[in-house]
């Protein structure tokens, strides 16, 4: 019998396929054994396995990415190998008879707080090895099988509770075809990730639904819809096979557009930027062909770890992007952390309302500790290509003021240190905030550019929860308020000599994009799945003959007239 | 017994302790390396790295079997080897 079950679509397309589902781990609990020397046998058999595993993998590592990323499985096999440790673990089993699991879980624990507590930060980190390696053991004592997301057979469709940076950044889109998680939403990290590969995905079914999901079961999964069909009849099938056809011809007709300038049916040059979370998307940003980054939210480099990177690691990462798109301009945008996106060692407090608290460039204005170091690393990789650097959650003239002194002090410090960087990156803000919208011609004044982002401000205008589903329809740009903003936006910033862009999700809509273009918008940044699509679209729209519409559309009293006129007028 | 001073930047991180851990398998006695009142494995990565040795700590080789010296030199030479 076909089944479907509805969570939120958060990457549009359809896919049909067969389920793999991650199982999450469960802690080994404390169970006591009679028979130590059968746990004794498992253990060194579970190791012989793990051991096996790990060679396996350092020489495909090796081979395929060098010995600098084949080392870390150096690492885990050194650790494995480790007599300390394993004289630990066995003792676990003969003195206190516990069983084989909850050794290994005990003995890798201690070790592994042990070095969490160390001062140096490299060696704190090496916690997560001891951790890995003892999962890994822990997992061939229960005899599972390891699930390898690079090697997954084609026409996979993942299911998972939440999905770890680690194992987004395996995922390959020519095999996988969906992805379902049990929890997060339109934003969360899988979620970008989903849409930067342009896989399908289904998020937060639920648990519930999540454990009742089975391996090999086919499904049909609709990204725009929010919707999975499990073990769907022959006629669901056919037709879910046929859109797939459409949909894959479509892709590779827009293939056209590669190497094309964007520009308006009237003449009217337009920048399409590719938003991204780290230097892995960079390779679906030149396939898609951007035109830069107008978004590399940095805060990601900062999420699902024990520590903030170091400023070499950021270096790194920031260079990469940089060298990767050459002289193209990239945005990078400083720490967006807070409100659902947490990070945990920076300790910051618990509160009733973390979307209005305590977040982002309020905590770097206020402890500028981390921040420094983020923008001392900026400023040494815009040695290398067209950066420009944004500020999220700006409310105020007052806190660029702080932020720009914040700047001079580090580059103070980096010419006194002799270090290179580059002295003219240029300096933007996010408009997200109701206050920086209506302020907007008091800030153009202070930065070089604004980007809307429409994520947030679309929240904070309609007051809206955007994680909250009971009110999701009151989640619309459409709005006529926000669109009132958007055109305010859009005309201070060009008074003051700035250009404006926009990088939240609503820089994709393609109904919207006729009226946006026609407000002047001058740069749209989107996951770059979308930019062929927004290229074609922007080539076939006349901006003068928009502007005749724009006062009838800002007129509008509500946002459904707002969209159903737009699809009138402006059908795709 | 065979003292020497951490000169790398960084420790004695991952990869020199690695090349200890890699020299000291070899040797068929024990091999230890000594910090105030520590004493740890040379055969064992995390109680080498668990030592968090930084630059500028000094720490004796002690190693215990035939030829102790020569495994004590060789060790000696890596960790003062190693780069910063």
């Amino acid at each position: 019998m076909s089944k479907v079950i509805k969570g939120l679509g958060v990457s549009e397309g359809l896919g049909i396929g067969h389920l793999l589902v991650m199982k999450p781990e469960v802690e080994p609990k404390e169970v006591f054994v009679d028979s130590e020397a059968e746990e004794l046998k498992k253990l060194s058999d579970a190791i012989h396995q793990s051991l096996i595993e790990l060679e396996n993998i350092y020489s495909e590592k090796l081979e395929r990415l060098g010995e600098e990323k084949a080392q870390i499985f150096q690492a885990h096999i050194m650790i494995l190998k480790d007599p300390e440790w394993i004289k630990d673990i066995e003792g676990k089993i003969e003195n206190d008879k516990y069983e084989a699991q909850y050794a290994v879980y005990l003995s890798s624990e201690a070790m592994a707080q042990m070095f969490e507590q160390m001062d140096n930060e490299y060696f704190q980190e090496r916690a997560h090895d001891i951790r890995d390696v003892a999962r890994r053991i822990i997992r061939n004592l229960r005899g599972e099988k390891a699930i390898d997301l690079g090697q997954v057979e084609k026409g996979t469709i993942l299911a998972a509770e939440d999905l770890t940076p680690s194992d987004t950044a395996q995922l390959d889109p020519e095999n996988i075809t969906g992805i379902i998680t049990a929890i997060g939403g339109k934003t969360s990290h899988s979620a970008i990730i989903a849409r930067t590969l342009g896989i399908p995905a289904v998020m937060g079914i639920g648990l519930e639904a999540f454990n009742n999901l089975s391996d090999q079961t086919q499904v049909i999964i609709d990204g725009q819809e929010g919707t999975l069909e499990l073990r769907p009849d022959t006629v669901a099938l056919s037709r879910a096979r046929d859109l797939v056809k459409a949909l894959v011809a479509e892709k590779e007709a827009l293939k056209d557009l590669i190497g094309q300038e964007t520009v308006t049916k009237n003449g009217h040059g337009v920048e399409l930027a590719a938003n991204i979370a780290s230097p892995n998307d960079l390779k679906r940003v030149l396939e898609n062909d951007a035109e830069g980054i107008g978004l590399f939210r940095s805060e990601f480099l900062f999420m699902d770890r024990t520590s903030a990177p170091s400023e070499e690691d950021q270096f790194t990462a920031y260079k990469a992007v940089l060298e990767g798109m050459e002289d193209k301009p990239v945005i990078i945008r400083t720490m967006d952390i807070g409100g659902d996106k947490e990070v945990p060692y920076l300790n910051m407090p618990e509160e009733m309302n973390p979307f209005l608290g305590y977040r982002a460039i309020r905590y770097c204005i206020n402890e500028p500790g981390v921040f420094k170091t983020q923008v001392r690393a900026l400023l040494r990789a815009g040695v290398y290509g067209n950066l420009k650097i944004m500020l999220p959650m700006i409310s105020s003239v007052h806190e660029v003021r702080r932020v720009k002194a914040i700047i001079d002090e580090v580059k103070k410090d980096l010419k006194n240190e002799g270090v290179t960087f580059n002295d003219n990156v240029a300096l933007g803000i996010m408009i997200e905030i109701p206050a920086a919208a209506i302020a907007s011609d008091l800030l153009a004044k202070e930065v070089d550019f604004f980007s809307i982002g429409t994520n947030d401000l679309i929240q904070y205008t309609v007051a809206v929860d955007r994680m909250n589903e009971s009110i999701a329809d009151l989640y619309t740009a459409y709005h006529p308020a926000v669109l009132r903003l958007i055109k305010m936006t859009i005309e201070n910033g060009h008074k003051a000599g700035i250009w404006v862009g926009m990088c939240g999700s609503v820089a994709g809509d393609l109904d919207l994009m006729p009226l946006l273009l026609g407000m002047g918008l001058d740069e749209f940044s989107m996951s770059p799945a979308n930019i062929l699509k927004a290229r074609k679209r922007a080539l076939e729209i006349d901006t003068d003959m928009v502007q005749n519409h724009i006062d009838e559309i800002l007129s509008l009293p509500t946002a459904h007239e707002v969209e159903t006129y737009m699809k009138k007028h402006f059908p795709r | 017994m065979t003292q020497v001073t951490i000169k790398s930047k960084n420790g004695l991180h991952a990869r020199p302790a690695s090349l200890v851990v890699n020299a000291a398998t070899k040797y068929a006695g024990e091999v230890f390396l000594i910090k105030d009142t520590t004493k740890v494995n040379a055969k064992s990565i995390m109680n080498i790295m668990g030592m968090g040795l930084m630059e500028g700590d000094t720490v004796t080789i002690e190693a215990e079997g035939d030829n102790s010296q020569g495994i004590e030199n060789e060790l000696k030479s890596i960790i003062e080897g190693v780069e910063a």
